[in-house]
């Protein structure tokens, strides 16, 4: 079956990120950007199953700027066979991303289309779940097993408490959680042939696609801090204070 | 874009890629490895074996023996990214040697020895060491000693090289050795061959040399005695080792001097942190100038030296003659990152003196790249000589 | 028009980040609540309790699946200008399939409700606070439990009636869960949670803060560093990438405070930090700090809490 995983350049996620001062948004400008740290596992448990022979074709997508090539490549270079890049400048939300890769999921005909389960930018941890409503598939989320089993996937999920297991009818969607794999670093050899792998561009009118966003940002601003307290001695300082002093126990 | 853009100093994002990768690896790494390391000794395997798995070791090998077919440029960029790491000169110098060292091979070996010496060493399963020098030359290396006698199918070894590193663990010598004596060679820079054979360790005794600092990658003593080697292992024609070896001299100064530039940008960077944090009279003690100058002077010094490394990996990697852009940037790179690596010493003030701190084993590391492989005083005589057309000094 | 909340619940009980997301709601309008689900119907005598709910709405009493919670919201959408859940696993599976299906762009983890347009949610790890407004007609929301105070378990009487059936579009099944019994309160709801890191070194070596979680009646949380080296499970992530909490109480015990942790726990209103390490960032957000060995601390704190 063929595999669709959508990637997305986020700010890495060692950056400290800075809103900025007009309060339109935050500091990007000469930051590092890096492969969404979720699409990363997403991306290996695509490679995982080519490996172990249940998949046969990867294909990498990333909705985003020119630059976000440089993620497919990442991409292409952990083991993807090659790339779509859906150009625009501008803000993309989630919703119009689904549509976007909807439209994608139309010519290619994957089976499975593996997203990471949040961007660590916007944090809405959507674009999955949307995906899959718009094609009326079913979906896998927050997974940390995912197993081929006859035409479904057998999905465990991270829930509030524990795991739950689904099994989901193909083609579906599953979103990558944490613990489903760790990536695999890229090797020399691969980052090589990864530059001969083709990615194609296309632009979101060539899919028919409004990607005109919903939000209006009206301020972003940082949140209140905490100011640091007092040290405390000793435990019975300790105790004698949250007793007395703050009377939370 | 004005002009014609053919200066251009930005990474290709296929070098951020590569480094991103490289840099990934050695994130596995931590400061406490190296710590220890610098403690124990014991050469870095899990390094190497990390970077084998990841097909690093054959960064500049030919792409028909496994290799990617990159250049020196790239590199030079896995060294600095390497030594940037927190790895320093033990992680460098663990893997420096395999990935540059066979070039002799790479250009004037026959296809068979290709297929037959380059993979072992690209999948990690050998290590090389570089047997050239020897205790009664030095630099002088037209005047070795060690004797290689043809009898028959095989030459006989027999001889002492110095300062020989990983010749503790190395399965392979890539040996420069005397097939005809001094006085009966036509030149002064013939009747030396190369080999590159089997570290037999029943014909060699190996005694490692206490050192200074990279305690992790062994130096030492070899003493040959009686090494047999067949033919077949003997690279080019019989005379021409000189020859051959030189190819590899200019990139191992461009390698080197990448190395020192990440060393001495390690160093800054953890002097700038710790200025950062460390407050003493109720202010950290970066706001000072005294403190922050020379940092910045550093910096700016290793980004020269960087700029000038990487102008000499591109003249090697585009065919231009380098060899006085190579033995500039190990010089600058050299001088810049022992600064670097003592400010930052002095900057830690006396936690740089712990070994906790990491900055002074990073200064006893700076040392290499100043004496290795060539001295300061020969490169400055060079660049007198060969650029400057001054008379020769020695 | 009234606005929706879909409830979760656990062994007929609703959360308490379902009474979180009712008062959210009822800055909004009307409040109905949506309960399916294994137990839906004593979750959904639960629901009608509580203060401001006008109406509950019964589901089914299979396994709440995403896809036929999606269809059901969605088949009751017309009447609602607003649909809301907890921001928990189960409310960000279903709504964005929802919002989606409604062609709605999703707004999840609101903290912060300005007017039925606009609201604030956090980005980039908590790092940042958007105030965004939304041009949808009909708005679709999960809402993040720990910045509402949640409404009282008591005091309202709302009617119960089940809501009509939409059809299951079949396209996944449930097959089980294993979800981890436990005495303690949960993570998201306790009013005390005594967090372990890395520090602690071993799984085994947890059994220490659970003596005094014991003593307190707290919950035990873990750092994602203790979480990936294997000492806790991963539904004990506190964090941005597991739960986001804030009880009363918040104890840290050898967790350095990563932005990443920070972002999860930095809204409890006093929070204790134990760690030898002087420089643990942790102490900058700390009311108590006790740099202490937390081997030697903890057990300490179990005695002195005894007395």
């Amino acid at each position: 079956m063929k595999v669709l995983v959508p990637v997305k350049r986020v700010v890495d996620y060692n950056v400290k990120v800075r809103v900025k001062a007009d309060g339109s948004g935050v500091e990007t400008a000469n930051v590092k950007m890096s492969m969404n740290p979720f699409d990363e596992i997403a991306v290996e448990e695509a490679v995982r199953l080519k490996e172990k022979g249940v998949a046969e074709e990867i294909v990498a997508v990333s909705c985003g700027p020119n630059a976000a090539q440089e993620q497919l490549r990442t991409a292409l270079a952990m083991g993807a066979d090659r790339g779509i890049l859906v150009e625009h400048d501008g803000v993309l939300e989630p919703l119009a991303v689904a549509k976007l890769l909807k439209a994608i999921v139309g010519r290619e005909g994957p089976a499975l289309v593996i997203l990471g389960k949040q961007a660590i930018d916007d944090d809405m941890s959507a674009t999955g779940q949307m995906l899959a409503a718009l094609l009326g598939w079913g979906q896998g989320t927050f997974a940390s097993r995912v197993e081929k089993e006859g035409d479904a996937i057998r999905v465990t999920r991270e829930v509030d408490g524990g795991l739950e297991t689904v099994s989901v009818k193909l083609p579906a969607i599953v979103t990558a959680d944490l613990r489903l794999n760790e990536p695999r670093y890229a090797s020399l050899p691969n980052i090589m042939k990864a530059r001969k792998k083709p990615i194609e561009t296309v632009k979101p009118a060539d899919l028919g696609v409004d990607v005109t966003p919903r939000l209006s940002v009206l301020k972003v601003e940082e949140p209140a801090k905490r100011q640091a307290g007092k040290k405390v001695g000793s435990v019975q300082e300790l105790v004698e204070k949250l007793r007395n002093e703050a009377k939370v126990i | 874009m004005k002009g014609d853009n053919v200066v251009d100093f930005a990474l290709t994002p296929q070098h951020e890629a590569l480094q991103e990768a490289i840099g990934r690896i050695c994130a596995d790494f931590g400061d406490e490895y190296w710590l220890m390391r610098d403690r124990q000794g014991g050469f870095p395997t899990e390094l190497h074996q990390a970077l084998a798995k990841g097909g690093w070791l054959g960064v500049c090998m030919p792409e028909d023996v496994g290799g990617a077919g990159l250049g020196i440029t790239e590199a030079a960029l896995m060294m600095q990214t390497i030594a940037q790491s927190g790895a320093g000169m033990s992680g460098a110098s663990a893997i420096h040697m395999n990935i540059f060292g066979l070039q002799p091979v790479v250009v004037f070996g026959t296809e068979e020895q290709k297929q037959r010496m380059l993979p072992p060493l690209i999948e990690g399963r050998e290590r090389a060491c570089f047997a050239v020098t020897e205790p009664n030359t030095g630099l002088d290396t037209t005047q070795l000693k060690t004797r290689a006698e043809r009898r028959g199918d095989r030459y006989v070894v027999h001889g002492q090289k110095v300062w020989i590193s990983t010749a503790q663990v190395a399965e392979k010598m890539l040996l420069l050795a005397r097939t005809t004596p001094a006085e009966q060679a036509r030149k002064r820079t013939e009747g030396l061959s190369l080999f590159y054979t089997n570290f037999d360790r029943s014909r060699i005794e190996v005694r490692e040399i206490e050192k200074m600092g990279r305690k992790a990658v062994d130096s030492n003593q070899v003493f040959i005695d009686g090494l047999e080697i067949p033919v077949e292992d003997r690279i080019g024609e019989e005379g021409q080792g000189f020859r051959y070896i030189l190819h590899g001299m200019n990139p191992e100064r461009i390698l080197i001097a990448a190395e020192a530039v990440g060393l001495g940008h390690l160093a800054v960077s953890r002097a700038a942190a710790y200025a950062k944090e460390r407050v003493v009279f109720g202010r950290p003690i970066g706001q000072n100038q005294a403190i922050q100058h020379p940092l910045a002077e550093c910096w700016m010094e290793l980004e020269a030296a960087r700029l000038m490394t990487m102008n000499a990996a591109w003249r090697y990697d585009s065919g231009l003659e380098c060899g006085a852009q190579a033995n500039a940037a190990k010089y600058l790179a050299a001088e810049a990152g022992f600064k670097a690596c003592q400010q930052a010493v002095m900057t830690h003030g006396g936690f740089g003196y712990a070994k906790e701190y990491h900055v002074e084993r990073y200064l006893r590391e700076s040392m290499i790249p100043r004496i290795a492989p060539i001295s300061p005083q020969l490169i400055l005589s060079f660049v007198a000589e060969r650029v400057l057309g001054l008379p020769k000094s020695y | 028009m009234a606005v929706l909340v879909l409830a979760d619940h656990k062994d007929g009980a609703l959360t308490q980040p379902t009474r979180s997301t009712v008062a959210a709601a009822r800055k909004l309008g009307e409040v109905h609540v949506l309960v399916a689900g294994e137990g839906a119907g004593a979750a959904a005598a639960a629901a009608a309790r509580l203060p401001g709910v006008a109406k509950v709405l019964t589901g089914s009493e299979a396994p709440a699946l995403a896809e036929p919670l999606a269809a059901q919201l969605v088949a009751l959408a017309p009447g609602y200008s607003h649909l809301l859940a907890p921001a928990s696993a189960a409310g960000r599976n279903v709504m964005p399939r929802a919002a989606a299906l409604l062609d709605v762009q999703v707004l999840s983890d609101v903290c912060g409700v300005v007017d039925a347009d606009t609201f604030i949610r956090p980005i980039y790890a908590g790092n940042a606070l958007a105030t965004v407004k939304s041009a949808d007609a009909k708005k679709v929301l999960t809402v993040r439990a720990t910045s509402f105070d949640p409404v009282p378990a008591e005091g309202g009487n709302a009617t119960v009636e089940a809501a009509p059936a939409a059809a299951d579009p079949g396209l996944s099944s449930f097959v089980g869960a294993e979800i981890v019994k436990s005495e303690r309160p949960e993570l998201t709801a306790a009013r005390i949670v005594i967090s372990g890191g890395r520090a602690m070194g071993s799984a085994e070596n947890f059994a220490i803060i659970e003596k005094v979680a014991d003593r307190l009646g707290a919950a035990v949380g873990a750092s994602r560093a203790a979480v990936d080296a294997g000492y806790a499970a991963n539904d004990m992530q506190v964090g941005q990438t597991g739960k986001i909490v804030a009880p009363e109480l918040y104890i840290a015990v050898g967790i350095s405070g990563a932005i990443q942790h920070l972002a999860g726990m930095k809204d409890s209103k006093v929070i204790v930090a134990i760690n030898k390490d002087e420089e643990a960032p942790i102490f900058q957000v700390a009311d108590y700090g006790l740099m202490a060995d937390l081997f030697k601390a903890v057990p300490e704190l179990e005695a002195e809490l005894a007395k």
